[in-house]
């Protein structure tokens, strides 16, 4: 068999969390949409809040999680992706879990370890509670503040000197939100997730200080079964924790490089297999999400940006209010097609009924 | 550390000195040039964890912006 000359084909899918996505705004709601993609390409780039589905998730070989910030960062072409065969994982939970609830998370952790044999090598309770609040912005999104972000820190730092983890997991107590109303239409398939904002808040506060693969998982008491329960929402309502889909990700996350030192001598050798923004073939945001780090980043240099109609989202930021050319499609299954039909060498609007007359300078 | 919300509004207009960074043809700032920009308006408010624009106003050519940064006290 004559090995392929042409470079592995790479898109990035970007739900960003926490602004009320109407696919991928829930419980691991995008899946679907990234296995499909996977599916199409030879390697995939999103993030937890895409395939993260509490204790579902699918494993892909050619998909790589990676955290919010580290995607960001990515997307700037200041920091590059090392993919691995392997990370060890530490836990950091929050000393505000109860003992029962600090148990279940532990179990969880120990399943993957005798089910998926994942590498989940240390824990360490932080030495005081985060003390997380949940808040809202005017625009809708959800966002949240620590009390004691330094707590925080202070335990990262003792998995990743001591115990010499490579990914990171964070069990924080989310406060309990039984009756409201934002909770309820969240269940029901609605309105925007009040959890995602200050678990992005967490993970981005790892990744930026210590530059290895994080992820947030709540803790929370389990809630009152009720049947009118969405199926986007779901998967958030069958066990008592959400860290499954975190450590599988985390297991196989790629390790993040900083070349963003001005000084050449410093700048680190970058291994064959590393992926860069410049390796990124097409972007694929909703279409009113074009406010975001990463995709303002990838719009100047990747060869497709896909704008997805149906996705709605709180935000209201198109690709032509920022002067970004973008294919603009309605649902995920045109995009596939159009990333399917790039990857193949072919024009998509060659795809269509109708051909423009080719330009004239 | 503190983690703070703060919101911005950031011109989409180039000033005389980045008008190499404008979308050819145009005054307005290439996207990620704006998302440069946003960030260095940032770090006069702390370290940005996370940020979006939220909307657009049209008529100003300005992006309002929501951010979390982090503050030392």
């Amino acid at each position: 068999m004559i090995p392929s000359v042409k470079r592995p084909h790479t898109p990035e899918l970007i739900k960003p969390t926490g602004i009320g996505a109407a696919m991928g705004g829930f419980a691991g709601d995008a899946l679907p949409i990234a296995r499909t993609l996977a599916s199409v390409t030879d390697r995939l780039i999103t993030h937890p809040n895409v395939l993260n589905g509490a204790q579902l998730y699918w494993p892909m070989e050619n998909a790589y999680y990676v955290e919010g910030y580290g995607l960001d960062k990515f997307a700037a072409g200041r920091w590059q992706l090392d993919p691995v065969h392997q990370n060890s994982i530490g836990l950091v939970i929050d000393q505000a879990v109860e003992e029962d609830l600090r148990w279940r998370h532990l179990q969880a952790a120990d399943a993957a370890r005798a089910t998926l044999g994942l590498d989940v090598s240390a824990h360490i309770v932080t030495d005081m509670p985060l003390g997380v609040t949940l808040k809202t912005t005017e625009s809708g999104a959800s966002w949240g503040t620590l009390t004691n972000p330094g707590s925080l820190l202070r335990a990262v730092e003792r998995l990743y000197v001591d115990a010499k983890v490579k990914a990171i997991a964070v069990i924080a107590r989310f406060p309990d939100d039984e009756s409201s109303d934002a909770l309820e239409a969240y269940r029901q398939g609605n309105g925007v997730d009040s959890l995602a904002g200050a678990e992005a808040v967490i993970s981005h506060l790892v990744v930026r200080t210590f530059k290895i693969p994080c992820a947030h998982a709540p803790a929370l008491l389990p809630l009152p079964l009720d049947p009118q329960v969405s199926p986007r929402s779901a998967a958030e309502e069958i066990g008592y924790t959400f860290l499954s889909c975190v450590l599988a990700g985390l297991s196989r996350a790629p390790q993040f490089i900083d070349t963003s030192t001005n000084m050449a001598a410093q700048r680190p050798t970058l291994p064959p297999t590393a992926i860069t923004a410049s390796d990124v073939d097409t972007v694929i945001v909703p279409a009113t999400a074009f406010g975001g780090s990463a995709v303002m980043s990838l719009a100047q240099s990747a060869a497709q940006v896909i704008a997805v109609g149906e996705n709605t989202t709180a935000m209201a930021v198109t690709a032509k209010d920022l002067g970004i050319r973008a294919i603009a499609l309605n649902t995920y299954l045109e995009a596939v097609g159009a990333i399917a039909a790039y990857k193949a060498g072919v024009a998509h609007t060659a795809l269509r009924p109708k051909i423009s007359p080719i330009a004239h300078l | 550390m503190q983690t703070k919300l703060i919101t911005l509004e950031v011109s989409l207009q180039a000033d005389e000195d980045q008008l190499r960074e404008a979308i050819p043809g145009t005054k307005m700032l290439r996207s990620d040039a704006l998302r440069s920009h946003i960030e260095a308006k940032l770090t006069a408010h702390g370290s940005p964890l996370r940020w979006a624009i939220t909307h657009i106003n049209p008529v100003n050519q300005t992006a309002h912006v929501e951010a979390v940064v982090t503050t030392l006290v």
